[in-house]
């Protein structure tokens, strides 16, 4: 998790406008959603993924395990869209699968088939769509196009800090765990779970002294508020090779919509 | 009368659980001083910067910066904060931006100076600590003392006027923290007083010119470095390590008659000269 932060500022579009990525991953993300068609849907992971693994050179298998997370959320959701319930003995004649239970009747319908793999295609690669941009771009370079987008700027700050937090909390419990494990923490399934209770009431008390230190040094050096002006960041210009892909992939989808 | 930065009449402070982090101390804080804060865990060293700082107010007695008493509002905390810089104790509290750049630029961001004066003392600041490398590396990914020297980058490039490091050395390597008190030669003006917590005793001495020691939220020491370091009871008392030079200019006088007036040094390069100057008037003489 914590490597996520690192790929946004190791990578191939590094040095990629980043009001381009978001054009990129944002219209991609639209297209999908609003044109919710299977070959679109597709053709978007392809491309996304594309660009993700050789333009930016996201090593694969970063790759590949972050997408299992959405991967196995759009499954488990897909299981309730499938399986219907009737309660009642009918029995419906174009079922593809059925359970006659006591209490109840679960079954198939290929309608629905039909409806839970666009959804599952549609979901997955938006996800693919916003891991392009998570994985590409620091969070600080995002925030000054949302300030010219006129979001507020508590609402930035807010997501700033939050995403900041994150990876404190996750480096704490990286280290709680490791200083855990090296007492052998760990050593039996008993042992395990009462670490893991102390890791957990240990975890929020150190949170909570981290926000407090945090907000100490912050006044101290009189900070008020913190969203970088972009004359501070690199500048980086608008490149070409983004701009046709992003121009290619419209095309390419806008024709599978109307096939 | 000198002047001075701060004065404290009678402070005293507790924390909420009731621990008396100091307890009355009344003393000055001058202009244009290095100053070297020393005493053992827990002597109250860190409470004192931040009441320094502004970050806690006394309980008891009052704190006057520039002859005015601190005023504990929004305006009043800013513009000491604008004039006083600390770094903290753990970098890690310290540190909240995304890249190394980006922390060191947060404070120059909130003083209300030009671009090109911003730009221009973080880059001072980043060379200094050389940091250059890893100026867009994300906070996280940083060793402890490479966080250090983050920290340091940031309060250096505000241009404090009084400077606070609370134990700057304790993750920092044998170079960094000799090559510490050199950045902070670079830094030093007629007007700009430096406050040091340590324990490295040996890392100060020759930089320090004056020297304050707390002792269980106590003040027992406020003064000159000779005065303090030939007392033998007081540095015991208070955890202190005995310079090496003082050491070996103690040994020195105590061996022999011929060196029982040197002169306490200030400088390894003070001693050996003194030592050397002695051997010549020796070798005229047996001449
Ligand atoms: N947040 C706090 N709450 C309660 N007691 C504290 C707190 N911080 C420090 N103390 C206590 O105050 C005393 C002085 O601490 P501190 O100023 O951190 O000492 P030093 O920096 O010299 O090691 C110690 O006894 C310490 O335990
Ligand atoms: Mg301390």
């Amino acid at each position: 998790m914590l490597n996520i932060d690192y790929i946004a500022h190791h990578n191939g579009l590094q040095k990629v406008a980043a009001g381009q990525k978001l054009l990129l991953s944002i219209g991609a993300l639209l297209i999908v959603t609003v044109s919710r068609n299977n070959s679109v849907a597709l053709w978007t992971l392809l491309v996304m993924s594309s660009v993700i693994v050789f333009y930016a050179k996201i090593p694969l298998k970063a790759y590949v395990t972050l997408m299992l997370a959405p991967l196995g959320f759009s499954l488990a959701g897909i299981v309730t869209i499938v399986v219907s319930i009737s309660f009642t003995n009918e029995v419906n004649t174009d079922m593809l699968w059925h359970l006659f239970t006591p209490f109840a009747t679960l079954y198939i319908l290929p309608s629905d088939v039909d409806r839970a793999i666009n959804i599952f295609l549609v979901a997955f690669s938006a996800s693919s769509c916003l891991y392009l941009l998570i994985l590409t771009t620091p969070i600080y370079e995002i925030s000054p196009i949302l300030l010219k987008c006129k979001v507020p700027t508590i609402v930035i700050e807010l997501i700033e800090l939050i995403y900041r937090f994150i990876f404190i909390f996750l480096q704490a419990s990286m280290q709680l765990y490791t200083a855990q494990q090296a007492r052998l923490g760990y050593k039996s399934y008993k042992m395990s779970f009462q670490s893991l209770v102390l890791l957990i009431s240990v975890l929020f008390r150190s949170i909570f002294f981290h926000y407090e230190k945090m907000t100490l040094a912050m006044k101290s050096r009189n900070i008020e508020h913190f969203i970088i002006p972009d004359v501070y960041l690199l500048k980086k210009k608008w490149q070409r090779l983004p701009l046709i892909l992003f121009i290619v992939y419209v095309f390419v989808a806008i024709g599978l919509i109307f096939v | 009368m000198t002047a001075s930065y701060f004065s404290f009449e009678h402070v005293s402070f507790l924390y909420s659980d009731g621990t008396q982090a100091i307890n009355d101390i009344s003393l000055t804080i001058p202009v244009g001083n290095k100053i070297a804060i020393l005493g053992e865990n827990g002597s109250g060293k860190s409470t004192l910067f931040k009441l320094l700082m502004g970050l806690e107010r006394p309980t008891k007695g009052t704190i006057l910066f520039k002859g005015k008493p601190l005023k504990y509002n929004k305006s009043g905390l800013q513009q000491l904060r604008q004039q006083v810089g600390l770094v903290f104790q753990e970098a890690d509290h310290q540190l909240f931006a995304s890249t190394v750049k980006q922390d060191i630029l947060y404070g120059p961001l909130n003083l209300d100076w030009s671009i090109e004066k911003i730009t221009s003392q973080v880059d001072k600041a980043i060379a200094l600590t050389e940091l250059e490398e890893l100026e867009n590396r994300p906070i996280h990914f940083l060793s402890g003392g490479q966080k250090k020297r983050v920290a340091i980058a940031g309060v250096y490039a505000m241009e404090p006027k009084v400077l606070i490091l609370d134990e700057p050395t304790s993750s920092l390597d044998y170079y960094f923290s000799t090559q510490l008190t050199d950045y902070l030669k670079k830094l030093d003006t007629d007007d700009r007083t430096f406050l040091y917590s340590t324990h490295q005793i040996n890392l100060v001495y020759e930089w320090a010119d004056y020297y304050i020691v707390l002792h269980k939220g106590k003040v027992i020491y406020v003064g000159e470095r000779d005065a303090l370091f030939t007392n033998d009871a007081l540095l015991q008392q208070a955890h202190i390590e005995k310079p090496w030079i003082v050491s070996v200019t103690q040994m020195l006088q105590n061996s022999d008659p011929q060196w029982g007036n040197i002169a306490m040094p200030h400088s390894k390069e003070a001693l050996v000269a003194q030592i050397v100057a002695l051997q010549k008037k020796e070798d005229l003489i047996s001449i």
